[in-house]
């Protein structure tokens, strides 16, 4: 045996860094790339500054809101308001204002013409909900509750912590990777054979019903930036035409790509881009006391 | 729009778009960050390893232009760069080699057909590996274990560390020869 073979198994078994660890730095990486234009003028202090504070936010959220922890709802919000607008891909553009009762998924007065009839191209799985025969919806077999299928109550109970999310998302990823149906959707989630998109799929899912809280919503911001092979620009348009930041992700076997658009300061969720057809936006959303009311 | 799978594209092209398109560094991230984590953490220690690594990447990050895409692979660069920061932190390196001299260097290794003696041996030297390792000077000791630890060749150290070829050859030439001597003053110490 060499010397250099003793030294090579002197070597110390290390382990990996923890999730925790690569997402808050991705994170950190990913949230200096808009001020490229005058970042190189700041000092090294100040970048290393940035990285702490992006580690110091997720400490703080996983201090302050344990996995555990659930998003408290105000006693009078007894429905939710969703405005959504719908677009892209050349579908027909509308919008759509849908008042859920806090604990279910389903809306309380849809309004659309199309929707019974899955009529409106692009758009004809987010029909179903309405009592509609949208293509595309399978409801025969759900191994978990989809996040595209929670109501706001179960929204408001999914912790905010991004390691506890993250782990929920990627158990749903996982789920519905078992069950692939043969026509590629199943439950409003679209099919991968890649376990990362499926995760950026299952979070699509739930961002575009518009009813996940805002404090969940940038909690679902972070864990896509912990996705591997994500990207992000800040130079992204949501359907509606707002821009925010966007965050895409690519994978062979799916048909678009598909890419979240966020507020660029708050980090809630706008809208999917407007290249993806029936993209959704979501316009507006709060709790409201009853049906007819918006926040 | 149909998306068909961008073929893979080695580190050089991506630093290359990410000077344009900056969050494509984030695919460096992804394919790096474990390796320089790992590669601290076996110099100092799990802990400080968090924030030297991610000084190393949001470094890698800033110096982008500096990479020269002539070479496919961005690994030894951030070693190299992770190497910089681990300097301005050389006592805490030295501190965990030191700390490493103390420990059981081959805990996982006590094969049932290995004689007792041959191991406790094999131990002793171990310890003193590492306390030669924390003897040597930062150049030969940085030489060495890229080379050793980290399995990197001639050149890629040289491309690592921004020094010629000669120079690693003769850094690592002196680190052995030092590490060598330690070992036999060891061996006649022991009775």
């Amino acid at each position: 045996m060499t010397d250099l073979d003793q030294i090579e198994r002197l070597r110390p078994d290390v382990d990996d860094p923890s999730p925790y660890w690569l997402a808050a730095t991705r994170t950190a990486l990913l949230e200096r790339t808009p001020r490229r234009s005058w970042e190189h003028h700041r000092s090294r202090r100040s970048t290393l500054i940035a990285a702490a504070a992006a580690v110091a936010v997720l400490a703080t959220i996983a201090v302050v809101m344990p996995g555990s922890s659930a998003l408290t709802a105000a006693a009078h919000d007894q429905y939710y308001y969703v405005k959504e607008a719908h677009g892209g891909g050349g579908s027909p553009s509308g919008t759509l204002e849908l008042w859920y009762p806090v604990g279910s998924a389903d809306p309380v007065q849809p309004w659309h013409p199309a929707c019974d009839h899955g009529a409106v191209t692009g758009m004809p799985y987010r029909c179903h909900p309405m009592g509609g025969s949208g293509v595309g919806w399978v409801a025969d077999y759900t191994p978990d509750e989809p996040l595209g299928n929670l109501s706001v109550d179960q929204f408001r109970a999914l912790p905010t912590d991004v390691d506890q999310l993250r782990t929920k998302v990627y158990e749903q990823a996982r789920q519905w990777q078992a069950i692939q149906p043969p026509d590629g959707v199943r439950g409003g989630v679209y099919y991968s054979p890649d376990l990362d998109q499926q995760a950026f799929l299952v979070i699509d899912a739930g961002l575009r019903t518009g009813r996940a809280p805002q404090p969940l919503a940038q909690a679902l911001y972070r864990v896509l930036l912990t996705i591997p092979g994500v990207q992000a620009t800040q130079q992204a348009t949501d359907s509606a035409g707002r821009p925010g930041v966007g965050v895409a992700r690519t994978t062979a076997g799916f048909l678009y790509r598909l890419m979240l658009v966020f507020d660029r300061s708050t980090h809630g969720f706008l809208g999917e881009a407007g290249s993806y057809p029936g993209s959704v936006s979501i316009l507006a959303s709060g709790p409201v006391a009853k049906v007819g009311d918006r926040p | 729009m149909t998306a068909s799978q961008a073929p893979p594209v080695d580190d050089a092209e991506v630093i290359v778009q990410s000077l344009t398109q900056p969050e494509l560094f984030a695919q460096v991230y992804d394919r790096h960050a474990v390796a320089v984590h790992r590669f601290l953490a076996r110099r100092v220690g799990a802990q400080l390893a968090d924030d030297l690594a991610a000084q190393t990447m949001l470094t890698a990050f800033d110096t982008r232009r500096r990479f020269d895409p002539a070479h496919g692979s961005a690994l030894p660069w951030l070693y190299g760069i992770a190497t910089n920061v681990l300097r301005r932190h050389a006592r805490a390196s030295v501190r965990h080699l030191r700390a490493l001299s103390k420990l059981d260097p081959y805990p996982l290794e006590a094969r049932h057909d290995e004689d007792v003696s041959d191991r406790v041996s094999a131990e002793a030297a171990g310890r003193e590996l590492a306390a030669g390792l924390a003897g040597l000077n930062a150049n030969e000791r940085d030489v060495l274990l890229l080379v050793a630890w980290e399995g990197l060749s001639y050149e890629e150290v040289a491309l690592a560390l921004s020094v010629p070829l000669g120079t690693v050859r003769s850094r690592l030439h002196r680190a052995r020869t030092k590490m060598r001597t330690a070992l036999m003053e060891a061996s006649d110490d022991r009775p």
